[in-house]
């Protein structure tokens, strides 16, 4: 009993403390996250990233940093943005987090940036999204025409993306590699909570994921690659040590474990 | 196939008759005896199932493509009505708990605040900005949007957040009673989690940063040596796991689809 209140109490500390004590911490980019940054900086003149906001409020702790980071990379690239996503919550969040990083970088909704909203239905509808946008989702996230948005002049079937940037916490992987991927030849790459990261290796091992972000560490890491130290920065802190206390406590319990055994073996 | 109707009365009035035409066929079919009932569900299940694979393998551009987008729009018709079920589903159940006065009605009561606070504000917001309260200014930010910004980002997002962060304790708690090097495979298991969650930490990944990324020397660095173990190694499991998992839901579809699996129209 003692045992397991004492742990989270360790593992309390190890996440309150680096909040208010002054700590840096040195992010170190690993290869998947490094892929995902070349796949956005390789985006050709013209073509638009497509934000497919696969999460809820549930994990926007990990999701919600990913997306950010890569819209500033976009925006800092001038890139077109499209914003849609399967979960209802998701395009209204990232929505959000546009309009405050479009002040910095004078992007404007409409011409910049557009927001379809939630597309129910799943791969079907997904299909049909990449042979016309404009016949999926007629309006945007408001009801808003399509045809008074002018970014949406040059956007209107897969051809016109040169990324879906998918970004979840749950499997909806797969729809997208049926369609985007496998039928309409558009790069993917995924952002994903630290729980289904080991789930998305098979696809990344085959090519179908061209990058891949997991958890806020990897959001931290591309915050790294486009030099814009953030949320996912802050936040990382916190984790960095409760992740060192795990590793201190395994080890602890096994020197535990091997203390007892050698104290049994003594014994006979 | 079908052009969207473009006259708002139009639009509406096929709506009521869909809508009432629905209710019919429902009424109609819980009119029929149940072993009729199953029969025609089980016919109606055959024929729909049958359309996407016939579509899939047949060569391109067959007679059922151009069905394609109005079948792609039924499922997202469907995909809404899920929501609607759901949401009577939660009413069901907790309006028995408020009038059995349960112990859990200060449950189900917070649950109806909720639903209807949420629901207000975020219809308010949408289609009557100004019902008792000011019409908001251009650029200003009005009494329902305020309300629903409140509740969206100020109340659920944390909330959900909290709920998903409660699981650095549990897993910290896990980790310390379940990683025990007792056997060779547990110790296995113990050093691999270890090197993953190295890698997933800033501080771990520094250890080995000194290293140069080229040559022999890049697989004594933690972040590739863990890229290699997750794609070599992780992902052909992952893999497997995976392939049986679809083999199992093209299974469990056949079953539906045969009307084997009889549960979905008649119950356990």
């Amino acid at each position: 009993m003692w045992g397991r209140w004492g742990v989270y109490l360790l593992v309390a500390l190890a996440i309150t403390l680096p909040m208010v004590l002054p700590v840096r911490i040195r992010m170190v980019p690993t290869p998947p996250v490094r892929s995902f940054f070349r796949m956005v900086e390789q985006i050709p003149k013209g073509k638009a990233l497509m934000i497919a906001a696969d999460f809820d409020t549930g994990t926007e702790g990990e999701n919600g940093p990913q997306v950010e980071a890569v819209l500033e990379h976009a925006m800092s690239r001038k890139i077109p943005i499209l914003i849609m996503g399967t979960a209802i919550q998701g395009p209204e969040l990232v929505q959000s987090y546009a309009e405050d990083l479009a002040k910095k970088y004078d992007y404007r909704y409409g011409r910049d940036f557009v927001n379809l909203g939630y597309l129910p239905g799943g791969q079907p509808v997904l299909e049909k999204l990449g042979r016309s946008i404009w016949q999926t989702k007629p309006t945007d996230y408001q009801g808003k025409p399509l045809s008074q948005l002018p970014m949406m002049r040059r956007v209107r079937t897969a051809k016109d993306i040169a990324l879906v940037a998918e970004f979840t916490g749950a499997g909806v992987l797969p729809w997208y590699i049926q369609t985007f991927w496998a039928q309409f030849r558009v790069p993917l790459a995924q952002g994903c909570t630290g729980i289904i990261g080991p789930e998305q290796f098979p696809y990344l091992d085959s090519g179908q994921l061209s990058g891949l972000m997991t958890g806020l560490t990897g959001a931290a890491q591309y915050e790294h690659l486009i030099k814009a130290p953030k949320r996912a920065y802050r936040r990382m802190i916190p984790q960095n040590f409760a992740h060192i206390t795990v590793i201190v406590l395994i080890v602890l319990a096994n020197i535990r474990l091997f203390a007892e055994r050698a104290r049994r073996l003594r014994g006979r | 196939m079908f052009q969207p109707v473009q006259d708002r009365w139009r639009n509406v009035f096929l709506c009521v008759v869909a809508f009432v035409a629905g209710v019919g066929a429902l009424a109609l079919l819980q009119s029929l005896p149940p072993a009729h009932r199953r029969r025609l569900t089980g016919i109606v299940t055959f024929v729909v199932g049958l359309y996407f694979p016939l579509e899939f393998f047949y060569p391109r551009h067959n007679f059922l493509t151009p069905w394609r987008d109005s079948v792609s729009e039924v499922l997202r018709v469907l995909a809404a009505f899920a929501f609607g079920l759901g949401a009577v589903n939660l009413f069901l159940i907790h309006g028995r708990h408020v009038a059995r006065r349960t112990p859990n009605l200060i449950f189900s009561l917070a649950f109806f605040a909720g639903f209807f606070l949420m629901a207000g504000a975020g219809l308010m917001n949408d289609f009557a900005k100004g019902f008792l309260a000011a019409e908001p200014k251009v650029g200003q930010l009005g009494f329902w949007e305020a309300s629903y910004r409140i509740l969206f980002q100020g109340a659920l997002l944390p909330l959900t957040s909290t709920v998903f962060s409660l699981l650095a304790f549990f897993i910290a708690s896990a980790a310390y009673r379940a990683f025990r090097a007792r056997t060779l495979e547990a110790l296995l298991l113990m050093v691999t989690s270890f090197l993953v969650m190295l890698a997933n930490v800033p501080y771990g990944l520094t250890v080995t940063s000194f290293l140069p990324d080229e040559g022999i020397w890049r697989w004594g660095r933690i972040e590739n040596l863990v890229q290699w173990m997750m794609t070599q190694i992780n992902a052909p499991a992952m893999r497997a796991i995976l392939f049986g998992v679809w083999v199992g839901a093209v299974g469990a579809a056949l079953r539906i689809w045969l009307s084997l699996e009889r549960t979905f129209v008649s119950g356990p």
